[in-house]
């Protein structure tokens, strides 16, 4: 339905003279809720639709569709053109695509067990103590296909699945409840969802002690979700290539330079086998390739989609990204890998140090400066890996384009997948041990 | 459409069957150093079928709107249910006697934004970003607008026939300017149901613009606070953001019965006796969150959560009202067609004290005026930070050095118990936000100016 709505969209393109590309996803989404200890309800619903971009006399309009109403949605599409700027793009031509696995069918074979599934999270957490609550929590199983076809001929058909699943485990507290949660993702039907649930029923154990919140300056390691949102929101906007030519971004003229430790590798690369953003091509028809952001500690490339190529001198990156059908392609991050010298946990943990399991706020970090303050909880005193107690009220700040020259990096590698308002974070990652955090709270 | 709804919700065999048609207008447009960067018009319309089944609910939705699709989608939500059946224990039980609401629900719409051509009003941001960069030290501008029309028809079970018109619109002025490489940016934003008098109502567009580059320009010259708790005078926007996200969310039934540190706090004191805090989705005709019935064809009525410093009541819809013992005041919303009803806030405020503004901050010796809310979370033990767009100190009760990079945060409940002043003026100042609990949705929130304690975070 969605190979035919976009087939049509275009013939309608070509015979009125203009060009233009199609984006079109179908996709099934079936979820299930937790709440007070146990599996409460479910959703399931089908995504289908359409989104246009056409170009009449260099200027583009963008709109949207469902299926069979194709024609409403190019006539919307065409008649914005004229209230838009003239844009200089050049839609790609169809070649060959990469292979990228991206599609499951385990995944979507796990619908029909996904009850179960839930349940296995909802079973792990209370398998860690008796006290425990398994209080709130998601699994979502979607499975899918996405179609970008243009009027140069260009028409890529990829399927994808995932499946992500997250719970909040809770325990009676003196003043309040506590409250600490583990989620995983993945694009295979891979995931121990029991496990997942015993890590936030542990988690949740150990924040019972509390601790007092060191005078002096120690370092701070970030677990893998925490520093992904961190670096999502202080880190990712100064790749932006429209941030770095709008002189927005910490890296303008700076290629070249080293801007973090020679070992750390910062790539994108949606060509990953798995990765829970990879994809053949991008949202605009583009395909997708490893790109360099930083390796061995040097600034080399940023990012870029089809129009700011044109603005900026050179090639797209693979990064024009669609949040829905809903919205015409922009620039954005897919598939963020963060590499280099792994540490072992015992040598990262060394000595006194604080873990932070979660942040709040790290969308209030300073896009243009990486500057971030932000709430650390749950967060503990950890001395040589034992941790000592929750530390309450903490909050962090400081500045991630500066902590690249000094952090390390631990050997804990995963995959987030997390959404914080309109934002999707996307990224893979180890712990982060950074040193010149300030620390402050209560 | 709604008697084709109403005869349709007869072909189930469920204990309960809720059917929402929801048609959606939207325009979108964003202006940005005078290009027009994203600009689009969509139409989108559905139905969102919601079932009860042995016990428990089924949702499932579609964009067809033949009868055999709506009658599949019905029998989606019903298998969908079943399946989830074979687990739950804790089943929901009668929803009980719900008394069947029906009724025409308009917006109150003064000069409607469909009348202005999308022309007119992109000549108007494109103007108003043109002013706003040639202005001093101003480097860049983004202008935007977004406005929603909504037409909606819900049927159900126990006979309510709704239909509500809808419309809502918001609009923001940023200014940047640049300081040593960091962006420094002033906002002014409006958001309500209504409009075009009613987005400007309170200030034109280009004093709107205006207000948002004097902000830029005076916070080039602030410098960072020092972290660490502190007296804080916070203004009706930012105590509209803590009645929202510190406190509003701990209170919703959903989280009350996962444990939010609300659980177990009904009649007791959980904040200044100053504070009353209250959810109303017709407070105010033009606030953003006006929910005059909700998805589950309940009408709004004024829910007092906080009374006098006592915790009152929670936000419920259906199933949970009847678990907690109380009634449902219209809190279940969806959304788009596509999204089950949740459990959501509305108008969020805080109720005026008897304060004068200039009282407050001469009495303060030391501590810091707070305008302007850049964005808030909070979890479900009511912790929360926000970040602040403009903070003054107070020292000996005036308003000295403008500092800026200000972040707040706390314990909602804590801030709350701290409150020692809470003023005479009123305003809803949230209304260009949205709330993202699972789903979007338009909400609203204010108050008066309010002093407490709260941990200002700083460089």
């Amino acid at each position: 339905m969605i190979e035919e709505g976009i087939k049509e969209c275009l013939e309608q393109l070509k015979k009125k003279g203009l060009t233009g590309d199609v984006y079109g996803i179908r996709s099934r989404i079936l979820s299930y809720s937790i709440m007070n200890g146990e599996v409460s309800d479910s959703n399931e619903y089908e995504d289908m639709g359409l989104g246009i971009r056409v170009f009449k006399d260099g200027r583009v309009g963008f709109g949207y569709c469902a299926p069979g109403k194709e024609e409403i949605g190019v006539k919307r599409a065409i008649e914005l053109t004229s209230l838009s700027p003239k844009t200089e793009m050049e839609l790609p031509m169809g070649e060959k695509p990469p292979a990228v696995k991206t599609y499951d069918k385990k995944v979507e074979r796990a619908m029909d067990d996904g009850i179960e599934i839930a349940q296995q999270m909802v079973d792990g957490a209370s398998s860690v103590d008796d006290d425990i609550l398994p209080s709130r929590g998601t699994l979502k199983i979607a499975s899918g296909n996405v179609i970008v076809g243009n009027t140069k001929g260009l028409f890529y058909s990829q399927d994808g699945s995932i499946i992500t699943g997250g719970v909040a485990a809770t325990l009676p507290g003196e003043k309040t409840s506590l409250m600490a949660s583990e989620s995983s993702s993945s694009r295979k039907y891979d995931i121990d969802f029991e496990e997942v649930g015993i890590a936030a029923g542990e988690r949740v154990v150990s924040m019972k002690d509390l601790a007092e919140i060191p005078g002096d300056k120690i370092p701070v390691i970030l677990s893998p979700d925490a520093m992904g949102i961190l670096i999502h929101f202080g880190l990712l906007p100064s790749f932006d290539g429209e941030n770095v030519r709008k002189g927005k971004s910490v890296y303008e003229d700076r290629v070249g330079d080293e801007v973090a430790a020679g070992y750390i590798d910062l790539v994108e690369d949606p060509t990953s086998n798995w990765g829970l953003g990879s994809f053949p091509f991008d949202d605009e028809g583009v395909l997708s390739s490893p790109v360099s952001l930083i390796s061995g500690g040097i600034l080399d490339n940023f990012f870029y989609d089809l129009k700011e190529a044109v603005q900026s001198g050179t090639k797209s990156t693979a990064n024009g990204v669609r949040p829905s059908f809903k919205s015409p392609p922009q620039i954005g991050s897919r598939n963020v890998m963060m590499s280099g010298e792994d540490i072992p946990r015992e040598e990262l943990f060394a000595g006194r140090t604080i873990l932070v399991d979660n942040v709040m706020g790290a969308h209030t970090s300073s896009p243009a400066s990486g500057d971030f303050s932000v709430v650390a909880n749950p967060a503990w005193l950890v001395e040589d890996g034992i941790k000592k107690g929750r530390l309450e009220g903490l909050m962090i700040s400081g500045n991630l384009p500066g902590s690249l020259h000094t952090m390390e990096l631990g050997d804990d590698h995963k995959k987030i997948y997390d959404s914080i308002g309109s934002a999707t974070i996307n990224i893979e990652l180890p712990s982060v041990k950074l040193k010149d955090v300030t620390i402050s709270g209560k | 459409m709604k008697d084709k709804l109403s005869k349709l919700v007869e072909k189930s065999q469920a204990a309960y069957v809720e059917l929402r048609y929801h048609s959606r207008e939207q325009k979108k447009i964003e202006i940005v150093r005078g290009d027009v960067e994203d600009l689009h018009s969509s139409t989108y319309s559905g139905i969102g079928v919601r079932v009860l089944h042995d016990g428990v609910w089924g949702f499932s939705s579609t964009s067809k709107m033949d009868d055999k699709d709506i009658i599949n989608t019905i029998q989606r939500a019903e298998k969908a249910a079943r399946i989830t059946s074979r687990l739950k224990t804790q089943k929901v039980g009668e929803i009980g006697d719900v008394i069947p609401c029906s009724g025409v629900f308009r917006a109150e719409v003064n000069d409607s934004v469909t009348d202005h051509p999308i022309e007119k009003k992109i000549e108007l941001l494109k103007e108003l970003d043109s002013e706003m960069r040639n202005k001093k030290s101003i480097n860049s501008a983004k202008c935007l607008w977004n406005e929603m029309q909504d037409d909606k028809f819900i049927v159900n079970s126990f006979g309510t026939e709704v239909e509500i018109h809808d419309e809502k619109v918001d609009f923001y002025t940023i200014a940047y300017a640049n300081l040593h490489g960091e962006k420094i940016s002033g906002i002014e934003s409006r958001g309500v149901t209504g409009g075009w008098d009613d987005l400007f109502a309170k200030s034109t567009p280009h004093e709107m613009a205006d207000k948002a580059v004097g902000s830029a320009q005076r916070l080039l010259k602030a410098e960072h606070p020092k972290g660490g708790p502190a007296k804080v005078i916070l203004n009706p926007e930012l105590v509209g953001l803590i009645a929202h996200e510190a406190i509003g969310h701990t209170v919703e039934a959903d989280f009350v019965l996962s444990g939010s540190v609300a659980q177990d706090k009904l009649g007791k004191k959980v904040a200044s006796e100053l504070v009353t805090l209250v959810d109303h989705g017709v407070a105010d005709p033009h606030a953003a969150g006006w929910t005059p019935v909700d998805d589950e064809g309940t009408l709004s009525q004024r829910t007092e959560l906080i009374k006098d410093g006592v915790l009152k009541g929670y936000l419920c819809d259906l199933e949970t009202a009847r678990v907690l013992e109380m009634t449902p005041r219209g809190n279940a919303r969806a959304y788009q067609y596509s999204d089950p009803p949740i459990i959501r806030m509305t108008n969020t405020f805080i109720e005026t004290g008897e304060y004068g503004v200039d009282e407050m901050i001469e009495e303060t010796k030391d501590g810091y005026y707070l305008e302007g809310a850049k964005g808030g979370q909070a979890d479900a033990n009511a912790e929360f930070t926000f970040g602040v767009e403009k903070a003054w100190r107070i020292e000996n009760g005036e308003l000295t050095e403008l500092l800026r990079g200000v972040s707040i945060s706390g314990s909602g409940f804590d801030v709350l118990r701290s409150v020692d002043a809470v003023a005479d003026n009123f305003e809803f100042s949230m209304g260009s936000g949205y709330c993202g609990k699972f789903q979007s949705a338009k909400v609203d929130g204010g108050g008066p100016n309010m002093r407490c304690e709260a941990t200002v975070g700083g460089k």
